[in-house]
């Protein structure tokens, strides 16, 4: 059974007509069918000033960072300025799991999201398009305007993996000496440079369009809309990153069997992320709820029950995210299948939880999701 | 607002509220019949032209020349044009999508079925062993471990053997698009004009061109056959004791919940976000729904046009002829007249936002792949507008769901889309 994808659930909605009109007589009506603006102006607010802007600054710091290891890398190959380089993009590629699961706002604008990195990339364009650039070594593509104008697979976070941690091993001097190997730094420098800009203005853009409509809607998400709309598109932003860590992160990898797992659909197998990754984005929803959702449940005894119930599901899909080895050694391995499959169901029973009982006790519609087709 | 609604319930109970309900309920099960009686006709109309298709490929085979193999892409062409007008019905009922992926699986790696030039297509993939195993050419193949005897080409190879070997969807070696690839061959021409241009002769064993065409000829017929097959089971599905018809009817509100996931995952998730906003990104003229054919234009307006039908009842037949009947927008309109009147209008936008599409390719010659070149701004906006359409058609379809209270139904889903352990553990 699935929920329709478009909810907002009402308690009372299965009830009889008599129920309702006895529930009339006692009770100012459904939960929070009427609840004030002024709830989801704080709510927006609590996640906008304890969630988002922290991690956007944080993903800004991260890709600066990044940028900077890229220059110093290109002008000088060597094996130590490679590990600086790899640890940058280790930490951007955690940064950006925090807010991975974020759809409105700066981050939507310009593809960006898309361009800070394309995953999954289920028809193996990155492979094919860094090919053919690789191959025709124009630097005309790797100009700003034209790169970031052109596939969002080759300017991000997908890319930059694939230069810096291919299946054979990655040496520093395949990025010295010859052309092929100086265009190859030319890309990187390209993808640090575009990873910086567009870190930069999503977190610009938040700051101040969030203290140019901190008083109206407690959020700069989409243009128009109410505070409850916002709200509902957080809502939704949970729900969805619990439903892609499910179907992207976890059954993909596993597959139907032992035999056809996929550990290299795995998110990140190329640069030993995975689990790490996982982790985050994990924490950071968990966050979210704490930071945005849960005060609202606790206001409300019979709410307050299922607050606890979401708290221990985040915390026991993190315990069972406490994996000790890679996460694509696991998915074809029968011992180590039965791990990750705990995993995904723990994950699952959040998920449930998210998106049909939370949505119910806020009266917030989850509407439909990115994911919803194939 | 709401005590006065709570008011008129309370008056209603004790004046024949239980009548009233049954109005309702008995409204939504004439929408529903209507539905499931359009998804008949739809179904039976992809048939005959699936049929049509077919006798086709019979001629080209026995005599292949340019115009044999023109005859059979027309038909192609023609039989698409219902079948895309079925895709709302996906989503919604299990029945239809645990069924869809033998008849419209996309994309695929075509490699998989015949020979294909190398320096575009390359020669390996990260995510599929099976990238470059043509089937035409080897008579034996090693599927996921085991030797498979393929000296001929049969409906169970085809349709068992090789159709998503390894759970890989990309292994497509049934449906409309494998059939797509055989009649055209790889569009070798990237973002500028052209479809794909594969020879007759390609298909005639006495002055064969591509090799192996005594068994290219035999896959065309087998997977056409196939394609005909799995129409009329489904079509079936739809009859008066059809099982697609009977899951939609148990439970009005249920149905209507069918029918609207339908609507909202194809406009958003489906149509917008994996075959338009994706190739969008990409700037890759694979990401085109009919890549092959260049015949994308038509795919998505049919899809768009197959939305409309639902919302507004009626349904254009191949023959001609109109189905009309109990409409979603009437259902509504009685819940909701603003909500009925914005879904009606949203459509509608859709649709001449996809005529531009259509105005591209067929009048002015520049075909949907060229469109997403990343060089072409004003294509990029065209596609962009009706990408943005189709998002706009998407709120108010949820405005819908919120109108006629469904929020919040559960529906069931296919085993592979909703029940992951079902089949993790298999069946």
């Amino acid at each position: 059974m699935r929920s329709i994808d478009l909810r907002t659930p009402r308690r009372l909605a299965a009830a009889a007509g008599l129920m309702v009109c006895a529930l009339v007589t006692v009770s100012p009506g459904p939960a929070r069918a009427d609840a004030p603006a002024a709830q989801w102006q704080a709510v927006n607010r609590a996640i906008v000033q304890g969630h988002v802007l922290p991690r956007y600054a944080a993903l800004a710091r991260a890709t600066s960072t990044l940028q900077l290891q890229t220059v110093r890398f290109c002008a000088d190959p060597r094996p130590s300025s490679l590990r600086f380089l790899r640890r940058a993009y280790a930490l951007t590629a955690q940064a950006w799991a925090d807010v991975e699961h974020l759809s409105t706002g700066p981050v939507m604008r310009e593809q960006r999201r898309y361009r800070i990195r394309l995953w999954p990339d289920k028809h193996g364009t990155a492979a094919k398009q860094i090919r053919a650039l690789l191959a025709s070594a124009d630097s005309a593509a790797l100009e700003p305007q034209a790169f970031r104008g052109g596939s969002v697979a080759v300017q991000g976070l997908t890319a930059m993996e694939r230069l810096l941690f291919p299946v054979a091993d990655v040496a520093a001097e395949d990025f010295a000496g010859g052309d092929e190997a100086a265009f190859r730094c030319a890309l990187l420098r390209a993808i640090g440079d575009n990873l910086a800009d567009i870190a930069a203005s999503v977190a610009d853009e938040w700051e101040s369009g969030a203290a140019a409509d901190a008083g109206a809607r407690g959020t700069m998400g989409e243009t128009g809309g109410s505070a409850r709309d916002a709200a509902a598109g957080f809502l939704r932003d949970l729900s969805t990153g619990l439903e892609a860590l499910a179907m992207n992160k976890l059954e993909r990898p596993l597959g139907p069997a032992p035999a056809t797992a996929r550990p290299k659909r795995a998110e990140a197998w190329r640069s030993d992320l995975t689990l790490q990754l996982l982790r985050a984005n994990l924490a950071s929803l968990q966050h979210l709820y704490m930071t945005g959702f849960s005060p609202v449940l606790t206001t409300d005894p019979i709410d307050g029950a299922l607050d606890l119930r979401i708290r221990a599901a985040f915390t026991a899909a993190l315990a069972a995210a406490a994996l000790d080895q890679p996460l694509p050694a696991l998915v074809g391995d029968a011992e180590g299948r039965a791990r990750a499959q705990h995993l995904l169901a723990e994950t699952r029973a959040l998920q449930v939880l998210i998106g049909t009982k939370l949505p119910e006790a806020l009266n917030l519609p989850l509407g439909f999701n990115s994911l919803d087709g194939d | 607002m709401f005590h006065r609604q709570i008011a008129t319930a309370c008056a209603l109970l004790g004046a024949g509220f239980a009548g009233s309900m049954q109005a309702a309920t008995s409204d939504a099960n004439a929408v529903l019949i209507h539905y499931a009686d359009m998804a008949q006709a739809k179904y039976a109309d992809a048939l005959k032209t699936a049929k049509d298709l077919q006798a086709a490929v019979d001629t080209l085979l026995a005599s292949p020349s340019a115009d044999t193999l023109a005859s059979a892409r027309a038909a192609w062409k023609t039989a698409r044009a219902p079948y895309q007008q079925t895709e709302v019905y996906r989503f919604g009922n299990a029945i239809v999508d645990d069924w869809e992926g033998k008849v419209n699986a996309w994309p695929l790696d075509e490699g998989l079925i015949d020979y294909v030039d190398t320096s575009a297509y390359g020669e390996e993939s990260d995510e599929n062993p099976y990238y470059s195993a043509n089937v035409i050419a080897n008579e034996t193949l090693t599927l996921s471990g085991r030797e498979i005897n393929a000296s001929e080409i049969t409906k169970t190879l085809l349709a068992d053997e090789l159709h998503e070997v390894d759970a890989i969807e990309a292994n497509v070696s049934t449906g409309y698009h494998a059939v797509e690839f055989l009649l055209w061959g790889q569009d070798l021409n990237g973002t500028g004009p052209g479809a794909g241009d594969r020879p007759a002769t390609d298909f005639d064993p006495d002055n064969c061109t591509g090799g192996h065409c005594g068994r290219r000829g035999a896959y065309l017929r087998t997977a056409t056959e196939l394609l005909v097959d799995d129409l009329t089971w489904i079509t079936e599905q739809w009859d008066a004791d059809g099982a697609a018809r009977e899951a939609l009817l148990q439970d009005p509100k249920q149905g209507l919940a069918m029918m609207l996931t339908g609507l909202g995952s194809l406009s958003y998730g489906e149509l917008a976000g994996e075959r338009m906003r994706l190739g969008l990104m990409l700037h890759d003229p694979e990401e085109e729904h009919d890549c092959f054919s260049d015949n994308t234009h038509w795919s998505h307006y049919y899809n768009v046009l197959g939305m409309q039908n639902i919302v507004t009842g009626t349904y254009k037949r191949v023959d001609g002829s109109s189905l009309n009947g109990p409409s979603l927008a009437e259902l509504l309109a009685a819940k909701d007249a603003d909500a009925a009147d914005a879904l009606r209008l949203r459509l509608e936008e859709s649709l001449a936002q996809f005529d531009v599409l259509v105005d591209s390719a067929e009048q002015e010659g520049v075909a949907y792949d060229q469109l997403l070149a990343d060089d072409n701004d004003a294509g990029n906006a065209k596609i962009q507008a009706a990408i943005d359409a189709l998002l706009a058609q998407t709120k108010a379809i949820e405005a819908a769901v919120t109108a006629l209270d469904l929020d919040g139904v559960s529906i069931e889903g296919s085993d592979s889309l909703d029940n992951p352990q079902a089949v993790l553990h298999g069946t």
